[in-house]
């Protein structure tokens, strides 16, 4: 989503209008083939296309090396329009720009205003893939939850994200669009009995054990001839393990981010233990990056310090932690893992 | 940062103005022994007394006279001997002929800074006399009792050998130092100094830069030093892992062990690791403090058993076990 300096099309048609009116007071003769004009209609439907042409057009005469707009997309969206008023509303904020993942570094993202919605919880992920030409896309999600308040409508407001371009260090800012939501009636949960007969329940609740049973034995027959099929199954590297539990174990709950940075630091942490084979969870921070500049590239190295450096502010120094800066910390460990991942798939090949 | 801690922070910075002054001035005389000048200033800042040990000829005497030297306040130096007496430490009643009256006579310890000297050379009923009022920071004479002017602080020495003839102070009653240093020997380029410095004819004058004011002035500060539960937690599982090894994966240790270290010692690595920190110019603790004065507060409060003498283990190696097992928050 992009914003533009320059004014609404309606505010254009005003202009245009007094323009036009102006002109009509000079010369009756104007005026009259103003108002043939005007009462044209194929001609108005002309206006009203360059009149909605004139963005994209503003957009294309951009300069791409100028402004960072160009290289990074932001775009936001809802899983569904219409969510029941007992389901959640997933809100996604989604970046992407072409080229390596540490090419820009989200600083800031705003906590989304809504109306009739209350936020639940938040997370992020950030993957690279590559676009029909060969070339890397780095893709970073931010999805927030959002439990309904009432039925209607619902919004979600703009939200502001602030980014820095690491080469240049320039700082820009995206700001994306407002979303409405329907919310309509909420579903049956699963508990709510409609007045049957405890016979009945007892009935489908045996019926249920019978398929279940049945498919569990499907399931592990099926597993078991994928194993005597299966000729070396592919074995988990370190990284991938951690990769895992990075997504497993950390969670994005906005109420408890400190207890959330310090199982990410245990983490990271117990990571470089196992890679490194050194105590590193019995290191105080001091000894640790004394260690770690040892072993990591210099890259590395100084996300990692500065890691840990804020970690120990949020631990010990009793410091707040927005949810933006737990992103940014949790990007870090991320990108390290995946920088590590590649490092020893190279050393392996 | 958060502002309380700023607070604390800035605080720090102009309560510890003196700090760099200290050093300045014993580094006029002593060479090196940075550590231990270090941890005497943490014992000043947490009031915590201190026991240093040290083969002869490591300055330990002249680092404490000199360290009182700097600040204005009484200092008396003690020599623990075998017919020391109780009375020649605190005092004792004397009868007045003329008016038939006992008048009470202070002895030494009525002090600020005490260097008790090679305090293991006198029996155990002087030791006892001077660590009661170590703890209690007062002293009876006869009838009377007396508060003793803060600051008090204890530095005492003891020589690890030629044991023959000494009183080892029991355990219970070493437990009452803060912090047991272990003061070794200076580097080769320090012991270059000390011969130059020694051999020089100008004569060093060390200034008093410090009132006791000031020092109780940053006792406050440093009592306000922030402590997350985190670190708190860190602290109790140091100390319960020399009780209870087995829980922490130091099976190993639960036979060497016959006594895990007392509250007290959790107290002062509390202590202990706000003062660290205070020196550090930081407003809050962080595992670093804690571990860097961890042996000093915990060397003493170990008492190890038969099988850890036979493998002539001490208890520096068992507190370094304990301190590189027990994770890190």
């Amino acid at each position: 989503m992009r914003n533009f300096p320059f004014p609404c099309p309606e505010k254009i048609l005003k202009m245009a209008g007094d323009f036009i009116h102006r002109e009509k007071e000079n010369s009756v003769e104007v005026n009259k083939v103003i108002d043939d004009f005007m009462s044209n209609k194929v001609m108005h439907k002309l206006i009203n296309l360059i009149l909605t042409l004139f963005p994209v057009m503003y957009v294309l005469a951009q300069d791409p090396g100028s402004d960072l707009h160009n290289d990074i997309t932001l775009r936001t969206f809802i899983e569904s329009e219409s969510v029941p008023q007992n389901r959640e509303v997933v809100y996604h904020i989604e970046m992407q720009w072409p080229g390596d993942l540490s090419k820009y570094k989200i600083n800031e993202i705003s906590e989304p205003q809504v109306v009739n919605l209350t936020m639940r919880g938040s997370g992020s992920s950030n993957r690279v893939s590559i676009d029909p030409a060969g070339n890397p896309l780095s893709i970073k999600r931010v999805t927030y939850y959002f439990r309904p308040i009432e039925m209607g409508m619902a919004y979600v407001e703009g939200t502001t994200i602030k980014y820095e371009d690491t080469a240049s260090q320039n700082q820009e800012t995206l700001i994306s669009s407002r979303i409405g939501i329907k919310i309509i009636e909420p579903l049956p949960e699963p508990g709510d009995k409609g007045g049957g007969s405890i016979l009945l329940i007892v009935i489908i609740g045996v019926a249920f054990s019978g398929l279940v049973g049945y498919f569990f034995y499907r399931f592990k027959k099926r597993r078991q001839d994928e194993a005597a099929q299966a000729v070396l199954p592919k074995k988990e590297t370190i990284e991938e393990r951690y990769l895992r539990l990075l997504e497993e174990t950390v969670h994005f709950t906005s109420n408890n981010l400190k207890d959330n940075l310090v199982d990410l630091s245990r983490l990271v942490t117990g990571y470089f233990s196992e890679r490194y084979n050194f105590p590193a969870m019995n290191l105080s921070t001091e000894y640790l990056l004394q260690v770690l500049k040892e072993k990591l590239s210099e890259d590395v190295f100084i996300r990692m310090e500065d890691f840990y450096r804020r970690s120990d502010m949020v631990k010990f120094a009793g410091e707040q932690i927005s949810e933006s800066d737990f992103h940014r910390l949790f990007d870090i460990v991320e990108l390290t893992l995946e920088k590590q991942k590649e490092l020893f798939a190279e050393k392996e090949e | 940062m958060n502002p309380d801690i700023k607070a604390i922070h800035e605080k720090i910075i102009k309560e510890s103005e003196f700090v760099d002054k200290i050093v300045r001035e014993v580094g006029k005389v002593i060479v090196g022994q940075t550590y231990m000048i270090e941890r005497l200033l943490i014992g000043l800042l947490a009031n915590g007394h201190i026991l240093l040990e040290g083969v002869p000829g490591l300055a330990k005497t002249l680092t404490v006279k000199i360290l009182s030297s700097t600040i204005k306040t009484r200092f008396q130096r003690i020599q623990f001997t075998p017919d020391l007496l109780p009375a020649d430490l605190i005092g004792t009643l004397i009868y007045n002929q003329r008016d038939g009256n006992f008048t009470t006579k202070k002895g030494p310890i009525f002090s600020n800074l005490i260097l008790a000297d090679e305090i293991n050379r006198s029996p155990a009923k002087v030791q006892s006399a001077l660590l009661e009022a170590m703890q209690e920071r007062q002293v009876t004479i006869g009838e009377n009792t007396f508060l003793l002017e803060d600051p008090f602080l204890v530095l005492a020495t003891q020589n690890p050998i030629e044991q023959e003839g000494t009183y080892p102070l029991p355990e219970a009653q070493v437990d009452r130092f803060m912090l047991k240093l272990s003061v070794g020997y200076p580097s080769a380029e320090e012991e270059l100094e000390i011969i130059r410095r020694v051999t020089r004819t100008d004569e060093v004058k060390v200034d008093a830069v410090i009132s006791p004011a000031d020092i109780i002035k940053a006792r406050q500060v440093v009592k306000e030093v922030y402590i997350d539960e985190k670190i708190e937690k860190y602290i109790v599982n140091i100390v319960f892992a020399t009780r209870y090894p087995e829980k922490y994966g130091l099976k190993e240790l639960k036979d060497l062990i016959n006594y895990g270290a007392s509250p007290r010692a959790s107290i002062y690595l509390t202590l202990a690791a706000k003062a660290h920190a205070f020196l550090r110019r930081r407003g809050y603790v962080t595992p670093e403090d804690v571990r860097s004065v961890g042996m000093d507060v915990m060397r003493h409060r170990i008492i190890l058993s038969y099988e850890a003498e036979a493998e002539e283990l001490n208890t520096e190696d068992v507190v370094r076990k304990v301190l590189n097992r027990v994770e890190v928050p």
